[in-house]
């Protein structure tokens, strides 16, 4: 469409009618004469919100002195006009505006001759069609899945420039300043790096998903998929819009929490993050494999795919459950959503989606992290120079969380260790018992080369361009019957399933098991739910799933030992 | 004569005029919000596979809605007239 002239640059001012003008200059005479209204809000924009007898506007009114007079006489002319109109004023001032708009739209405007609603009508037929609409959807899906996989390389990359070269130069800086082999130096590397490492992981992974996201958004076929899986999803107490999230929570819960912000109900929104860690996410499995592989041998896979299962149960239950009662009812504006035209996505616009949220994600989360990354260093190293993990106030701590743990089968110290360095990052849980059954797993002391600056120069950037390379080769690699990549795969966990077969029952792993899917998610979602629904709702987050997860967990051991498991 | 019926039971690809909408202020605003004026014409595009939400066309652009929001929409048909 093309404008032609613009309109005059004077305030527009729509004529409302003469019955409606009459009772709009009555009300806007009364509001002039409180300053205290007619310094914040010019006088007739009030007078005609209060006859379109908006809420919010009401609330802020009335609270000012002399208000509640201003309501009631808007009142009095609202009930006037119903009698005049035999409708709501607000019907009649929509009708009006309507018709201003499109006095002047036909004045302005030159429609082409093919409507761009025909062309998007076509793409919608197959897209949104009766047979057709979800498959397409679990495709594109798989493709969104498939792409934010592809960001591996460049987490490796990540955290190779950090824990090379950025560490090398902190503790250049800190020989500088003779604190080396002090505790600032293993300050630096094992609390500092190892916890920003954790993090900058996710951020490759973030930027994928949201690269993948804003193309969807932008070109239009988000709000199809809320159109297609809506019936589905109210089904069980959710919106359209929830599924995404939902199934982002698979990959990671992080990247799910923010994907609801597509959502616009707050209510439906602060549901769906709720329960998106329910959906097991990728950091889980290493713990499901690695029980699978110590209990479950004959049968991993079937395992892995109950807890996933399991998981997705409970996240419908929970959303029954919370839409009914702690979310219960809400503001309920109909569910009325523009499906817009077809568009081809513009690549300034995509990154500019892409790098608002990912921005976000720095500063609100990465501050938490920091700080609780800090902690733990200093909970694993005090009292100063223990060796042994049990004897650091870390091992003191998980003792006694312990017992609480015992009704489940994991009244031991490693375990509730392992649970509480779960909430790192929920694979750290796998690391922690390597490190406390299997002596000196972790001694993997790196031969450290000198170098300068420019050589870690060379290596980051070097790197840099061969993470890319890998990913252009996984990317597509996702066309179907292309395979660029070469497996790899890790054997150094032999030692640690011989130590587990002898100190964990079956029933223990699985009440183990359960409870690393349902308990609280790790600190970077924790963070992340904090800077989408405030500090309250993380901590309600975070508490009512180690609730969940200890209660399932509690009675799936103790029937099962009942059953004599 | 033109007989009036809730939008919920306007068939796929017939279009009519609106009538009225029946719902509370704020839902009332939002549908006026999107266009669901006296005398517009809407017109049903499409269904979800799953049957509901519907694709509707009104003021020349295209929005879901659930069916039982669009019950409380009263359209005006023409007995016979049905595009």
């Amino acid at each position: 469409m093309a404008v032609e002239g613009a309109v005059s640059n004077r305030s527009a001012i729509i004529d409302y009618g003469r019955d409606l003008e009459k009772e709009i200059a009555t009300l806007e005479g009364s509001i002039s004469k409180i300053e205290a209204l007619t310094a914040r809000y010019p006088a007739r924009w009030l007078a005609v919100k209060l006859l379109e007898n908006d809420s919010d506007v009401k609330e802020k009114v009335r609270a000012i002195d002399g208000g509640v007079e201003i309501i009631r006489q808007a009142e009095t002319s609202m009930a006037h006009l119903r009698s005049i109109f035999g409708d709501e004023a607000e019907t009649v001032i929509a009708d009006r505006r309507y018709g201003f708009i499109s006095g002047v739209a036909k004045k302005v405007l030159r429609k082409p001759a093919i409507d761009r609603l025909t062309s998007s009508d076509k793409i919608d037929n197959i897209v949104t069609n009766r047979v057709l609409g979800i498959p397409i959807f679990l495709i594109s899906m798989w493709l969104v899945f498939q792409f934010v996989a592809c960001s591996g390389p460049y987490s490796d990359w990540l955290d190779g420039v950090l824990a090379g070269p950025i560490c090398r130069w902190g503790i250049t800086i800190i020989k500088l300043i003779s604190l080396d082999g002090t505790w600032v130096e293993s300050l630096w590397v094992d609390g500092i790096i190892a916890g920003f490492a954790g993090v900058m992981v996710f951020v490759p992974l973030l930027f994928f998903l949201y690269f993948a996201l804003a193309i969807l958004e932008d070109c239009g076929y988000m709000a199809r998929i809320a159109f297609v899986m809506d019936r589905l999803m109210k089904a069980i107490g959710l919106h359209g819009k929830s599924f995404l999230p939902m199934i982002i929570g698979f990959g990671c819960t992080v990247p799910a929490i923010y994907a609801t912000r597509t959502m616009r109900e707050w209510k439906d929104r602060i549901v769906t993050a709720q329960v998106a860690s329910l959906m097991s996410c990728g950091a889980r499995l290493p713990v499901y494999t690695l029980f699978a592989a110590v209990f479950f041998a004959d049968n991993p896979g079937t395992f892995i795919l109950a807890l996933y299962l399991f998981g997705i149960f409970w996240a419908i239950v929970i959303a029954k459950l919370f839409r009914s009662t702690v979310f219960a009812g809400g503001e309920k504006a109909p569910f009325v959503m523009e499906l817009p035209p077809y568009r081809m996505p513009t690549l300034k616009g995509v990154l500019i989606h892409v790098w608002e949220r990912g921005a976000f994600f720095f500063q609100k989360a990465v501050t938490i992290i920091m700080a609780v990354s800090i902690i733990l260093f200093f909970l694993l190293n005090i009292p100063w120079g223990v060796s042994d993990m049990r004897d650091s106030l870390f091992g003191k701590v998980s003792a006694t969380i312990a017992p609480v743990l015992a009704p489940m089968g994991c009244g031991n110290w490693e375990a509730a260790g392992s649970l509480l360095t779960g909430f790192i990052a929920k694979e750290v849980v796998v690391g922690t018992m390597g490190e406390i059954y299997v002596a000196g797993a972790q001694e993997e002391a790196e031969v450290e080369e000198p170098t300068n600056f420019f050589q870690d120069l060379g290596e980051i950037l070097v790197g840099f361009w061969d993470a890319t390379v890998d990913t252009v080769k996984s990317i597509v690699s996702i066309i179907p019957g292309v395979n660029l990549m070469d497996g790899e795969e890790e054997e150094e966990v032999t030692r640690l399933v011989a130590a587990l077969r002898e100190r964990y029952t079956p029933l223990q792993a699985v009440a183990f098991s359960v409870f690393v899917l349902l308990y609280i998610p790790c600190m970077v979602a924790v963070a992340a739910f904090r800077s989408e629904f405030g500090t309250k709702w993380a901590l309600f987050n975070a508490v009512y799933l180690t609730a969940l997860g200890w209660i399932v967990s509690t009675l799936i051991y103790q029937v099962g030992l009942l059953l004599g498991f | 004569m033109p007989i009036s019926i809730p939008l919920s039971d306007l068939k796929i690809g017939q279009s009519a005029t609106i009538e009225k909408t029946l719902a509370s202020s704020s839902a009332r605003r939002r549908f006026l919000d999107m266009g669901f004026v006296t005398g517009a014409t809407v017109k049903i595009e499409q269904a979800s596979p799953l049957g509901d939400p519907i694709e509707l066309e009104v003021k020349g652009y295209s929005l879901s809605m659930c069916k039982n929001e669009a019950c409380n929409v009263i359209i005006d048909v023409l007995a016979k007239k049905i595009e």
